[in-house]
């Protein structure tokens, strides 16, 4: 570095331009930044209040990430669960219909069904075997008359004869 | 509920962080850990905060962008490398917002050129009490001269005197917050700290 002049002028032009320090110039800047009135610059600063924010600050800070924080992933078997338990309580549903309900009624069962089914077919069958016989008028009309009842003659019947 | 959750919170609020816990809680964060991700807001929310209040000089403001950072930090956490810092993350979403509000409010810094010798006034005599480390700390009205003084600075010369000073970066990572040579961080800091000297030069000479 030349001298002072061409060192102020290389600094400005890095600070406010953005432009490259030759070597020799950012040594020397360096040790100038370590020097004692540059450090008890920087001594102040670091030593500034500190600044601190309020317990409503946070609380809205923490309102604004949860409502930014997604869904949590539901692993497999949480989601499996629902499925899972519906087909579980329809099989359950339908094996007590089952159970309850038993098989199909058949002709020889023994329910109360079953046996008027049975009786009425055994009446059906007897009745094409034997026809329907007498009914009951006829059977009553077919008795043979008390012989008591044929001699029985009253005094009108026997003035007329 | 959330104030009581932000409340629990605050009882285990860690205001630093060593390397291998941050490591640890962005890793989680990555998989969308909320805890793990306010952890990370605790460490860093009021250093982001206290350069934003500085750059844009209004507190309201500050804390809105403030939350903007973390708001985009999480929307975006799994583009973050984490081989990099995070507050060099953080530091560089928080720059931008800066900016962007900055220019969509018109407020846009004046621009205080340096021009001569950089170095500014004459040296610091450092034997001078006046310059005493600790005494300067106790003078709160030397540390509002301070603040006035970084708050009449460009933008330029603040925001990177703010990253070094007070936020601790180094070169590399101020470079790549403000996306600038590291030989233009360096011009600026000295730069920076040439203004703030001689506003304190004058406060103390007044004071005397």
């Amino acid at each position: 570095m030349k001298n002072q002049r061409d060192f102020d002028k290389q600094s400005l032009a890095a600070a406010w331009d953005d432009s490259p320090l030759a070597p020799d110039a950012e040594r020397m800047l360096d040790a100038r930044l370590r020097g004692d009135d540059q450090r008890l610059v920087s001594h102040a600063v670091a030593n500034l209040e500190q600044d601190e924010l309020s317990m409503a600050w946070r609380s809205t800070l923490n309102e604004r990430l949860l409502e930014l924080q997604p869904a949590k992933r539901k692993a497999w078997w949480t989601l499996a669960w629902r499925p899972v338990l519906a087909t579980g309580l329809a099989a359950s549903v339908l094996t007590i219909a089952f159970l309850r309900t038993g098989p199909a009624p058949s002709s020889h069962a023994e329910s109360l069904e079953g046996e008027l089914i049975r009786i009425h077919l055994d009446s059906a069958a007897a009745l094409d075997l034997a026809g329907t016989g007498l009914v009951p008028h006829e059977v009553a009309s077919a008795r043979p008359a008390p012989v008591e009842e044929e001699l029985d003659w009253s005094s009108v019947d026997l003035d007329l004869l | 509920m959330l104030v009581m959750a932000a409340a629990s919170l605050s009882v285990t609020t860690m205001r630093s962080l060593d390397r291998a816990d941050e490591l640890a809680l962005i890793e989680r964060a990555r998989r969308r850990d909320f805890d793990a991700f306010g952890r990370l807001v605790d460490a860093y929310q009021h250093r982001v905060f206290g350069f934003a209040k500085r750059f844009v000089k209004d507190r309201e403001e500050a804390a809105d962008i403030t939350q903007e950072v973390f708001v985009r930090a999480f929307q975006n956490f799994e583009r973050f490398d984490a081989r990099a810092p995070l507050r060099t993350w953080l530091f560089r979403i928080a720059y931008n917002l800066c900016v962007d509000k900055a220019r969509r409010l018109d407020r846009q810094p004046i621009e205080y050129r340096i021009d001569g010798n950089v170095e500014g006034e004459e040296p610091i005599e450092v034997m001078d009490d006046r310059w005493n480390p600790e005494a300067m700390v106790l003078d709160e009205e030397l540390l509002q001269r301070v603040e006035d003084g970084i708050a009449t600075m460009s933008e330029k010369l603040r925001s990177v005197l703010l990253l070094h000073d007070r936020e601790d970066l180094q070169y590399d990572e101020i470079a790549d917050v403000l996306n600038v040579p590291i030989g233009t961080v360096k011009s600026r800091l000295f730069l920076a700290r040439a203004h703030l000297k001689q506003v304190l030069s004058e406060y103390l000479e007044a004071k005397r």
